[in-house]
C-alpha cells in the first residue's frame, strides 16, 4: 500500500471521527441547552417526590388533663383502576376488610376513567393491615391523621368536629381551628433506581397544632349529661340545657345539652342536635328575669327589700291584664317575697316604679342583648327589642321574662355575677392554648355589692320557702330562682301546652362556688321550673360540691355547726 | 580512576584478536531534582488516590445515613402512630365516669352524701 492511499483512509478515518464527534457535540448542546430545563423536569420526577408531612392537630383537654379530642392515625385505601386486575374479587376482599358496600367498591373499581379513586379514607389501621397483607394489584395505602373523640358524647357539642381533612368544622375545633391545625411541612425525597430512599431535603418543617386546654371538667360534665338525660326521659321533654359556672372566674365547668350525639359519627347525626344550644338558642327566661327588675329597682334606690307592696292577683297594663301563676287574693308582699313567690303582679308594679327608659338601660346593663363574648363561634345575642319598638303592654311583659329572649349562658352569667358580689366576668371555655398563660376574662361591676348581698338573701328564700324549694341540696345553702315561661306560638301569642322550665341557682350560697343553670325544653306531664328544672339542679349541685376541691364543706347552719372544729 | 580494561588479565596471544566489545555506557545518573519529582508525582497520586477513596467513602457513608434517617423516620412515624392509640386508649381508660360506674358495678361504691360527710376544719397552727 503506498502512502499516499495510506494517508487517505487516514484522513477518512479522521473525517468519520469528526463528524461522530461533531453529532454528539451537537446533540450534547441540544440536550443540555435547549432541552435541559424540560428533561432536568421529567428527571426530577423519577428520582425525586415532593412530599407533604402533615402537621399534627392538637390535642383537646378538659381542665384536669383529660383528653377530649386527640390525633389518631389512620391508613387511607385508594386505588388505580386501570391497575385492578380481577375487580371482582378485589371488590369482594376489599369490602369484607373494610367493612363497606361490595357494589359500589366494584363499581369503584371498574371505573377505569379515573387513575386515582379513594376506597376508604381514614380506615382503621388493624383493617387496612390485613387488607395490605393480600397485596392487591393496584389498591394502594397511606397513613393519614383522624380526629377521635375518646370520651364519645361527652361535651359534643362544645367540642364540634373536624371533618375528614381534619379541618374544624364546628364547635371549638371550628373556632380553634388556626390554632389546633398547626402548619404541615414539605420535603424533597432523592431515591435511587429502586426506588429507596438516599437522600432526603427538608424544605420546610413541619409545625404541630398546639394543644388546648379547656374549663370544663369532664366529670362534672359527665354528671350533668346523666342529670339532663334522665330529666328528658323522666318528663318527655324535647331537650334540656345545663351550665355549670365559676362565678368568680367565669370558668365554665360543664355545659351540657340533652339529647347529645357522639362526635365520632357526625356525619350521621341531625344538625339540631349537634348545636350547642347553651350558646346559640334564645328563650323566654319567664321568673328568672325577674332577678334584673328588682336588681334595678334596689340599685336605684326605689326599694328595698323589706318595702311591702299591696298587691292585687291580676294587673291591667295597656290591652293586658296579667295575673300571678296562682290564684290568690289581694295580698301585701315585701320585694323579697315578690321574688321568693315569683309574683308576676310585683314584678310588674317594681318594673312600672322603675320605669321603662331605666328598665332598659339595666337589661343591657346585665349583658342581656349583647353577646358575652365567650369563646364559642356562632354566639347570640338574645332578641331585646330596643326601647323605640316597646309598646303600651312591653312594660307589663319584658320585667317578667316575656316578650325578650336571652341564651342559657347570658343567663348563667347574670347570676354568677350577684354571686360574685355584682362583678360580672365573661363567661370562658378555654383556659390557655398551647404554653402560653391563661388570659384573664374581661370583668364589669353591673350591680353594687350590698345589691348583691341583698338579692342573695332574697334568692336564698326563694329556695328555703318559695318555689324552688326542690333544689335544696342537704348540707347546703342554696340561692336561686325558678322560671316557667310558656313558648310563643305562630300566630303570635303564646301556646298553653308548650313551655321552658327553668332554675338558676348558686351554691354555696355563703360562699359561692357554682352558678347551676338547667332548663328543659317543652316537659309533660308538669311544667313548673320548680318541679321539673329545680330537681336536677339539686342533683347536679349535690355531686359537685361533693366533688370540686375534694369536697366544698357544707355551709347550712345545722350542718355547719356539727363539722368538727379541730386544733393540733 | 580504575577502568575495566586495566583490571582484566592479558588475553593469550594465539586467539584471533577480535574486535574489542563495545563498552557498555555507564548508566545515566539521576539528577537529584528528577528523583524528587518522580517521589512528588506518587505521592500526589497518593494523596489523590485516597482523597478520591474518601470522597467515595463520605458519599457511601452519607447514603448509608440517608437510608437509615429514611427508617428512622418510618419508625418514628409508627411510634408517634401508636403513642396517638395509646393515649386514646389511657383517655377512655382514664374517664372519671367510667371508673364511677366500674367502682359502683364492682365494689358496689356509691358518691358520698353530703349530708353525712363530716368535714374536719383545721387550726391555722396546723397548715
Amino acid at each position: 500500500m503506498s502512502a499516499k492511499a495510506s494517508n487517505r483512509r487516514i484522513r477518512l478515518l479522521l473525517g468519520v471521527f469528526v463528524l461522530a464527534f461533531g453529532l454528539t457535540f451537537l446533540r450534547a448542546a441540544w440536550l443540555q441547552g435547549v432541552r435541559a430545563a424540560s428533561f432536568g423536569r421529567i428527571a426530577s420526577s423519577q428520582h425525586s417526590e415532593d412530599v407533604v408531612i402533615p402537621a399534627a392537630r392538637g390535642t383537646i383537654y378538659d381542665r384536669t388533663g383529660l383528653q377530649l379530642a386527640i390525633g389518631e392515625q389512620a391508613q387511607t385505601v385508594y386505588a388505580d383502576p386501570r391497575q385492578v386486575t380481577d375487580p371482582k374479587t378485589e371488590a369482594a376482599a376489599v369490602s369484607a376488610a373494610l367493612k363497606l358496600d361490595p357494589n359500589q367498591v366494584y363499581q369503584e373499581l371498574t371505573d377505569r376513567t379515573h387513575g386515582f379513586v379513594y376506597v376508604k379514607r381514614k380506615a382503621d389501621p388493624a383493617q387496612a393491615a390485613k387488607l395490605a397483607k393480600k397485596g392487591l394489584p393496584g389498591l394502594g395505602f397511606y397513613a393519614e391523621e383522624r380526629r377521635f373523640y375518646p370520651q364519645f358524647s361527652l361535651a359534643s357539642q362544645v367540642l364540634g368536629y373536624a371533618g375528614v381533612d381534619n379541618h374544624g368544622l364546628a364547635g371549638l375545633e371550628l373556632s380553634l381551628d388556626r390554632q389546633l391545625a398547626g402548619r404541615p411541612g414539605r420535603e424533597r425525597i432523592v431515591k435511587d433506581a429502586a426506588g429507596q430512599a438516599i437522600d432526603t431535603v427538608v424544605s420546610q418543617p413541619e409545625r404541630d397544632g398546639r394543644d388546648v386546654y379547656l374549663t370544663l371538667d369532664h366529670t362534672i360534665q359527665a354528671q350533668a349529661q346523666t342529670v339532663l338525660r334522665d330529666t328528658v326521659a323522666k318528663w318527655h321533654a324535647k331537650s334540656a340545657t345545663a351550665i355549670v359556672l365559676d362565678p368568680a372566674t367565669g370558668a365554665v365547668r360543664a355545659m351540657a345539652i340533652s339529647p347529645g350525639f357522639d362526635a365520632n359519627t357526625y356525619p350521621q347525626v341531625w344538625r339540631v342536635l349537634q348545636r350547642n344550644r347553651a350558646v346559640t338558642d334564645t328563650y323566654e327566661p319567664g321568673s328568672t328575669f325577674k332577678l334584673v327588675t328588682v336588681a334595678g329597682a334596689l340599685s336605684e334606690r326605689l326599694v328595698s327589700p323589706s318595702t311591702q307592696f299591696t298587691l292585687p292577683y291580676e294587673i291591667q297594663v295597656a290591652d293586658r291584664k296579667i295575673h300571678d301563676a296562682e290564684p290568690r287574693g289581694t295580698e301585701t308582699m315585701s320585694v323579697s317575697q315578690i321574688l321568693s313567690r315569683s309574683s308576676n303582679v310585683g314584678a310588674i308594679t317594681l318594673a312600672q316604679r322603675l320605669t321603662q327608659h331605666r328598665l332598659v338601660q339595666w337589661i343591657s346593663r346585665f349583658g342581656f342583648g349583647h353577646p358575652t363574648g365567650i369563646d364559642f363561634p356562632g354566639e347570640s345575642d338574645g332578641i331585646v327589642p330596643p326601647e323605640r319598638r316597646w309598646s303600651g303592654s312591653s312594660i307589663g311583659n319584658i320585667p317578667i321574662g316575656q316578650g325578650i329572649a336571652v341564651t342559657p349562658i347570658q343567663m348563667a352569667s347574670a347570676y354568677a355575677a350577684i354571686a360574685n358580689r355584682g362583678v360580672w366576668v365573661r363567661p370562658h371555655l378555654v383556659e390557655r392554648v398551647g404554653t402560653s398563660g391563661a388570659t384573664r376574662p374581661a370583668r364589669r361591676r353591673i350591680v353594687s355589692k350590698w345589691v348583691a348581698t341583698e338579692l342573695m338573701a332574697m334568692l336564698k328564700n326563694v329556695v328555703a320557702e318559695g318555689t324552688g324549694t326542690l333544689a335544696a341540696v342537704p348540707g347546703y345553702q342554696v340561692a336561686g330562682k325558678t322560671g316557667t315561661a310558656a313558648k310563643p306560638d305562630r300566630e303570635g301569642g303564646y301556646s298553653d301546652t308548650r313551655y321552658v322550665a327553668s332554675f338558676v341557682g348558686v351554691v354555696p350560697a355563703s360562699r359561692p362556688r357554682l352558678v347551676i343553670l338547667v332548663s328543659v325544653d317543652e316537659p309533660r306531664g308538669a311544667i313548673w321550673g320548680g318541679v321539673v328544672a329545680a330537681p336536677a339542679f339539686a342533683e347536679i349541685a349535690k355531686f359537685d360540691l361533693q366533688y370540686l376541691d375534694g369536697g366544698v364543706p357544707p355551709d347550712a347552719p345545722a350542718t355547719a355547726a356539727s363539722s368538727t372544729a379541730a386544733t393540733p | 580512576m580504575a577502568s575495566w580494561t586495566d583490571a582484566a588479565p592479558a588475553l593469550p596471544s594465539h586467539r584471533p584478536r577480535s574486535r574489542s566489545r563495545p563498552r557498555p555506557k555507564p548508566a545515566p545518573k539521576r539528577r537529584p531534582q528528577a528523583r524528587r519529582g518522580v517521589a512528588g508525582g506518587v505521592v500526589w497520586i497518593a494523596i489523590v488516590a485516597v482523597l478520591l477513596a474518601g470522597v467515595v467513602a463520605l458519599n457511601v457513608a452519607v447514603l448509608r445515613l440517608n437510608v437509615q434517617l429514611d427508617k428512622l423516620d418510618t419508625q418514628r412515624a409508627d411510634l408517634r402512630a401508636e403513642n396517638q392509640s395509646l393515649a386514646s386508649q389511657l383517655a377512655m381508660a382514664g374517664a372519671s365516669p367510667r371508673i364511677q360506674l366500674q367502682a359502683e358495678k364492682q365494689f358496689g361504691l356509691v358518691p358520698a352524701d353530703p349530708a353525712e360527710t363530716t368535714y374536719v376544719r383545721l387550726g391555722p397552727r396546723a397548715r
